[in-house]
C-alpha cells in the first residue's frame, strides 16, 4: 500500500480504510498529514469513525493525541474570532470572516480540527482605516518590516499588512477584497458582504455557503504555487458536501454567482477536480460550463498533471517538492495575478532592496 | 530485542529507511536517519532500550536528523532535526547530532503528546511507589537531581518530561538518557561512576554535555505504579545554605501551570487536576547548594509526609 497523498485525501472521506494499515504505514500517514497541515483533521475522522481501538497501539495513541489537538485549534480560533468580534463592536462598518474563521462560525463540521494560523476577515475598502485603529486599539500591532512593504501591501494587494496581537501573538489579515487589485480578474467583495450571513458573534457575519466555495477555489486554483494544495482540495471537498446537504443545486448556484465574480475559470478547474477525485456527479449543462472555461490541450494536460504531483503525489520521508510541477505552477500564478509591467518593477525593487541591505 | 542486540549495520540498514523504532515509557520513537556519528552514539546511549517492530506496534514520535544539504555533507559537515514538521531546529556539527537528536525528540514530545498531563520535570519514585515530581526550567538543576536520585533509593522515571494519566491518577515512567550539562557532568560521576556515562559532547547550544544511562531498575520497573506525594522545586545554589519553604496553594498552582507543558490542550482536565493538587498535595521549593543536601532535604518531606498520614 503506497501512503502518499492520495491515500491520504481517501482516508480522509472514508477513515474505514485506516484498518487495512500496520502501525508502520499508519505511521507514515500521520506524518504525511502533519505535513499537509491535516494531521488533526485525520485524528478528528478516525475518532468519529470508531476504529481508534482496532488499531496498533500506538498509532491508537498518535491519532488520539491529534484528537485533543483538533479540540485545542477549535478553541483558539473560538477565542480569537470573540476577541475580534469585541474588537469591532460598535465600529460602524460590516465585518465578514472569511476562511477558517468562517467555516468555524458556520459551524461546519470540519472545521473542528482545522489548523488555521491567522484569522481573515473582510471589510468595505472606506473602512480599512478605521478597522485598523480599532485593531490596534485592542492590541494588534501592524508588522509590515519596511516602508516598501507597508506601500506594497495597501497599493497592490487586497489586505493590509498583516498585524499581529502583541500579547497573544495570534495574527489577523484585514482583506478588502479576495483577490489583489492588480490581478486580471475584479470579484465582487461588496456582493461577498451584502450577501452575507449572520453567526452567534454579534457583529461577525460570513459569507454565504456559494461564496465560501468560489472564494475557496479562487484561492486554490487562482494564486501561488500550489503549495498546501491537498488541505485546500479537502477544504473544497468539505464545501462542496456542506453546501449540497444545504442544496441540491449548490453546483448550479456556484457556477451562476462565479460570473459575478469572474471566477468563472478557477471554478471550473475546482469543479474539474472534485468530479475527478471526489466523485462529484456534474449534469451536461454543468460539463458544459467547465469546456467552455477549459484551456488548449497541452496547456490544460500540463497543469492537471503539475497540480497531481503537487497535491496529491506528496509522500511521507521526501524533503524537496519535485521541482519541475512546483515551477510550472509558481510561473503560472505569477502570470496570472501580476501584469508583466508590475512583476518586473516588482521583482526589480525586492532585488534592489536585497542588494543595498535594506530587506 | 534490545538496541544493543543489533549489529552497527542492522542498525544502520533500519535508521535509513526509517525503520529503526525505539520504546521508552509511553512512547515509540521513529528515527530517520544515516548520520554515522549519530548511529553509534545511539547505539550506546540507547543500548538497553527495547526495540520493537515498528509493523505490529507502530510509533507516535518520528525524529528525522539530515545534512542540511548535499554540499553540508561533505564540505563542512552540518545536520539538523526534523520532526514532521521543521521545528526550531539549530543546525549542528555532525559530531554532536545525538545532542540535536534528543532535542528534537523532546520538542516532538512536547508538541505533541496529548495523553497525559505533561510536565516540564524530572521525576522520581521510592520503593512504596510515592512519586516526587521536580518541576524546573533548563538548569534548575532538576535532570542532574532526577538522576542522581536514581543511584541512591529512588527510582527514576524521567529528567525532561513527567506524564501523568489522569484516568489511573499515577505518573508514567519515560526514563530517557539523562541529559547532563557543563559542571554537573563530573558531579555526577562522582556520585555513580563512569560507566553509564556517555562521551562528552563538546560546544553544544548548551555548552558541555553528556547523557547518563539510568540504572537498570528504572527501565525494568518502568510500569511500576508511582502516585504523587509531594512536588519540589528545585533550584541549584552554589555556597550558600540548603533552604526548603513549602508553597502557599496559590503560588503552588501558578507553578504547577508554569510546569505543564501541555495545559493550553488538555484546557480544563488540566486546570481541574492542578487546582485539586495546589490543595492537597505539598509543594516545595529548595535550593540545595550539593545532590547530599537535595536529596537529604527530599527525604525529609517524605519522610514528614509518612509521619502526618501515619
Amino acid at each position: 500500500m503506497k501512503i502518499d497523498g492520495l491515500y491520504l485525501w481517501k482516508a480522509l472521506h472514508q477513515p474505514s480504510i485506516l484498518a487495512d494499515l500496520n502501525g508502520r504505514q499508519l505511521s507514515d500517514l500521520v506524518r504525511l498529514a502533519w505535513r499537509q497541515g491535516l494531521a488533526p483533521r485525520l485524528g478528528l475522522e478516525a475518532d468519529k469513525a470508531g476504529i481508534l481501538s482496532s488499531l496498533p497501539a500506538q498509532a491508537q495513541a498518535a491519532l488520539g493525541d491529534l484528537v485533543i489537538d483538533g479540540e485545542t485549534y477549535r478553541r483558539r480560533l473560538q477565542f480569537e474570532t470573540e476577541r475580534i468580534n469585541s474588537a469591532l463592536r460598535d465600529a460602524g462598518f460590516p465585518v465578514v470572516l472569511l476562511k477558517g474563521g468562517a467555516y468555524g462560525a458556520a459551524k461546519l463540521p470540519f472545521a473542528a480540527a482545522r489548523i488555521s494560523t491567522d484569522v481573515d476577515i473582510l471589510v468595505p475598502k472606506s473602512a480599512l482605516l478605521a478597522c485598523e485603529n480599532a485593531l490596534t486599539a485592542a492590541g494588534w500591532v501592524m508588522e509590515a518590516k519596511s516602508e516598501y512593504d507597508d506601500v506594497y501591501y495597501r497599493e497592490w494587494m487586497h489586505e493590509l499588512p498583516p498585524m499581529r496581537h502583541e500579547i497573544r501573538k495570534t495574527v489577523i489579515d484585514v482583506h478588502h477584497t479576495i483577490v489583489p487589485p492588480v490581478a486580471r480578474i475584479t470579484p465582487a467583495p461588496d456582493k461577498i458582504i451584502d450577501d452575507a450571513v449572520a453567526t452567534d458573534f454579534d457583529t461577525l457575519m460570513r459569507p454565504n455557503l456559494v461564496d465560501m466555495f468560489i472564494h475557496c477555489a479562487l484561492h486554490t486554483f487562482y494564486d501561488g504555487d500550489f503549495a498546501g494544495a491537498l488541505r485546500a482540495f479537502v477544504d473544497l471537498r468539505d464545501l462542496m458536501t456542506a453546501g449540497l446537504q444545504d442544496s441540491p443545486d449548490f453546483v448550479d448556484a456556484v457556477i451562476a454567482r462565479s460570473n459575478l465574480h469572474e471566477a468563472q475559470r478557477p471554478v471550473s478547474d475546482a469543479l474539474t477536480m472534485l468530479a475527478q477525485y471526489a466523485d462529484l456527479i456534474l449534469t451536461d449543462t454543468q460539463k458544459g460550463f467547465i469546456r467552455q472555461y477549459g484551456r488548449l490541450a497541452p496547456i490544460q494536460s500540463t497543469l492537471d498533471w503539475a497540480v497531481f504531483q503537487r497535491a496529491f503525489a506528496c509522500v511521507p520521508f521526501r524533503y524537496r517538492d519535485a521541482w519541475l510541477p512546483r515551477f510550472v505552477l509558481y510561473a503560472r500564478g505569477h502570470w496570472i495575478t501580476m501584469p508583466p509591467g508590475m512583476l518586473v518593477r516588482h521583482t526589480s525593487s525586492r532585488i534592489w532592496q536585497k542588494w543595498t541591505g535594506q530587506l | 530485542m534490545l538496541v544493543k542486540s543489533l549489529s552497527h549495520q542492522q542498525l544502520r540498514n533500519a535508521a535509513q529507511y526509517a525503520s529503526l523504532a525505539i520504546a521508552c515509557g509511553p512512547t515509540i520513537t521513529r528515527i530517520f536517519t544515516s548520520i554515522p556519528q549519530l548511529l553509534k552514539d545511539i547505539s550506546n546511549i540507547y543500548q538497553d532500550y527495547d526495540v520493537p517492530d515498528l509493523d505490529t506496534t507502530g510509533a507516535d514520535v518520528c525524529v528525522d536528523m539530515r545534512f542540511t544539504s548535499l554540499l553540508r555533507k561533505v564540505v563542512r559537515p552540518q545536520v539538523k532535526g526534523f520532526a514532521d514538521r521543521p521545528g526550531p531546529f539549530a543546525p549542528l556539527p555532525p559530531d554532536i547530532a545525538f545532542v540535536g537528536f534528543e532535542m528534537a525528540q523532546n520538542w516532538f514530545i512536547a508538541n505533541t503528546h496529548n495523553r497525559h498531563l505533561m510536565f516540564h520535570a524530572a521525576c522520581v519514585a521510592n520503593q512504596e511507589g510515592s512519586a516526587v515530581l521536580l518541576p524546573g526550567q533548563s538548569g534548575s538543576g532538576k535532570s542532574t537531581l532526577g538522576i542522581a536520585m536514581g543511584f541512591r533509593s529512588w527510582r527514576y522515571l524521567g529528567d525532561e518530561f513527567a506524564f501523568f494519566d489522569p484516568n489511573r491518577e499515577t505518573f508514567v515512567a519515560m526514563p530517557r538518557p539523562a541529559s547532563l550539562k557543563n559542571a554537573s557532568i563530573d558531579v555526577l560521576r562522582d556520585w555513580a561512576g563512569a560507566e553509564r556515562m556517555s562521551r562528552i559532547f563538546e560546544q553544544t547550544p548548551k555548552g558541555r554535555m553528556a547523557y547518563m544511562r539510568p540504572p537498570a531498575d528504572a527501565l525494568s520497573n518502568a510500569h511500576a505504579p508511582a502516585r504523587l506525594k509531594a512536588v519540589v522545586f528545585p533550584k541549584y545554589v552554589a555556597n550558600q545554605e540548603p533552604t526548603i519553604r513549602r508553597l502557599r496553594q496559590a503560588e503552588a498552582l501558578v507553578e504547577l501551570t508554569n510546569a505543564c507543558v501541555n495545559f493550553e490542550r488538555l484546557s480544563s482536565t488540566a486546570f481541574d487536576i492542578l487546582s485539586k493538587w495546589a490543595v492537597s498535595i505539598p509543594c516545595f521549593q529548595i535550593s540545595y547548594p550539593s545532590l547530599e543536601s537535595a536529596c537529604e532535604m527530599v527525604r525529609s518531606i517524605q519522610d514528614g509526609i509518612k509521619a502526618k498520614l501515619s
